[in-house]
């Protein structure tokens, strides 16, 4: 491993500077469903098309961000973050004056799959990793995934107060100016260069893939969090669905989304908390059994608001209460020369999961006529990610140390 | 067997070989910095409160749902 010699930045700047940034980019995004109906109805698209752009954007962040990692990993993620905030800022303007379905899908896939990926926690985690000590990484990945958890609870009621009294336009226009936030706070995270040996030499680009995708752990993680996107995507955009099924008011789904953003929160802090006490493996394959425990309590009972409440704060809980400890012993295991690109990598299984959980839950929806099938399907998953989050190895990989010339 | 706790307080510091006016500033220092984490809890939470009973108001309930019922 490269030794660094650079001077830390103080944990107080990276975690105040990388909480806002990622509060912003997830917040912003999150509330994208909101513009459906109005932007559909103003431009006379079909939904569909509304859509795929979204799908399109979830799969341009999980494409990229390996490449994103790579360039914040060589040269450093303030340049990224400054790009990314830019491309977020330009992406939000142009959504709001494609008249277009192929401008819609440029600016509102695209172009912000691509500066989602260069603004959230791949390369935000890059510089915790980098400036916080290994004793307090897990948590300080901790608070900024709750930050991040955070900005998706505000920013849904904000965006649904921006559309109802400004217009749909004009709050993309003022989501672009809150997007460029992004940049003075990147100046926070901005690491002097790497000094002596550490700016040459070393492991590469390729040689760091190649390990971690011949290494066990790495591929187990990867599989791991494709079950984290499947499910929490399944959930997200087919639980009001579901409630509708089962003759539930809107008001109850309203309820459901808000408490499964609240208690995401809590629960990303505390796996942040937990990752740093106890083995990261356990607490992953806990968070992945707890869930598969809760859908299916949830399946076999009626669904009534208590129940629907009930589960929505214990999934809430779990929701990306995964995102700490796996990029904790990712950073553990190859150490964090790489971290961006290889936290991309392991996103970029998250996000094949997000991909498929959304669309099979549709799909086998309107295949059976139920959401069942889609529900224990997670249910299975769930389990299978536990298993196979055990045998990870969280112990650093041994190098074989460069021959003395 | 240890149970994990979720404390952040660092690891006590063994001031006990300390003179005494220093331990009495040793501890007035702890005391100043544990009021300062539980007045950051209290805010945090306070927010949190806020932006939930922000979506239980009854305009926000009806635009979010909406929003959300239409997209199905």
């Amino acid at each position: 491993m490269t030794s660094d010699t650079r001077q830390p930045l103080s944990l107080r700047q990276v975690l105040v500077c990388g909480a806002a940034i990622v509060t912003l980019s997830m917040g912003i995004r999150h509330g994208f469903g909101l513009w459906l109906q109005p932007v559909t109805f103003d431009r006379g698209w079909s939904r569909e098309s509304f859509a795929f752009a979204l799908a399109v954007q979830n799969l341009a962040w999980g494409i990229t961000g390996p490449f994103t990692g790579m360039l914040a990993d060589r040269f450093g993620a303030f340049r990224v973050l400054v790009a990314g905030g830019l491309l977020y800022a330009l992406g939000l303007v142009l959504m709001a004056v494609s008249t277009t379905v192929p401008g819609f899908l440029g600016s509102a896939g695209l172009l912000l799959g691509l500066a989602q990926s260069g603004t959230t926690y791949a390369v935000v985690y890059g510089v915790i990793s980098r400036n916080v000590a290994a004793d307090r990484r897990s948590w300080a990945m901790g608070v900024a995934a709750a930050a991040g958890s955070f900005g998706q609870f505000l920013m849904v009621s904000v965006d649904g107060r921006l559309i109802a009294q400004a217009g749909w336009q004009n709050a993309l226009f003022i989501l672009a100016c809150a997007a460029l936030a992004i940049l003075p706070l990147a100046a926070g995270l901005r690491e002097p260069p790497l000094q002596g040996s550490a700016s040459h030499g070393g492991q590469g680009v390729a040689a760091a893939m190649r390990e971690a995708f011949g290494y066990p752990s790495f591929l187990l993680l990867m599989a791991g969090y494709f079950v984290c996107g499947f499910q929490v995507v399944f959930i997200g955009v087919h639980l009001p669905s579901f409630l509708k099924d089962k003759g539930l008011t809107p008001e109850v789904a309203t309820t459901a989304l808000a408490l499964i953003g609240l208690f995401n929160v809590f629960g990303t802090y505390a796996a942040g908390v937990l990752g740093q006490r106890a083995p990261k493996r356990h607490v992953l394959a806990g968070i992945y059994l707890l869930r598969a425990l809760v859908i299916v309590a949830f399946v076999t009972s009626p669904v009534t608001p208590l129940s629907v409440y009930l589960f929505s704060a214990t999934i809430g809980f779990l929701w990306l209460s995964t995102v700490p400890p796996t990029n904790a012993v990712v950073a553990q295991i190859f150490g964090v020369r790489h971290m961006s690109m290889l936290g991309g990598f392991v996103f970029l299984g998250h996000q094949v999961g997000s991909f498929l959980g959304v669309w099979l839950g549709g799909r086998l929806r309107d295949a059976t006529g139920s959401y069942d099938l889609v529900w224990w399907l997670s249910a299975a998953l769930g389990v299978l990610a536990a298993l196979i989050n055990l045998p990870v190895r969280e112990t650093p990989i041994a190098r074989p140390l460069p021959a003395a010339s | 067997m240890k149970i994990p706790t979720l404390s952040l307080a660092p690891p006590a510091l063994d001031d006990s070989r300390l003179p005494h006016h220093a331990r009495r500033r040793s501890l007035r220092a702890r005391r100043a910095r544990g009021l300062r984490r539980a007045l950051a809890w209290v805010a945090a939470l306070a927010v949190l409160a806020l932006v939930f009973l922000s979506y239980l108001s009854p305009g926000m309930v009806f635009t979010l749902a909406n929003q959300v019922w239409n997209c199905f």
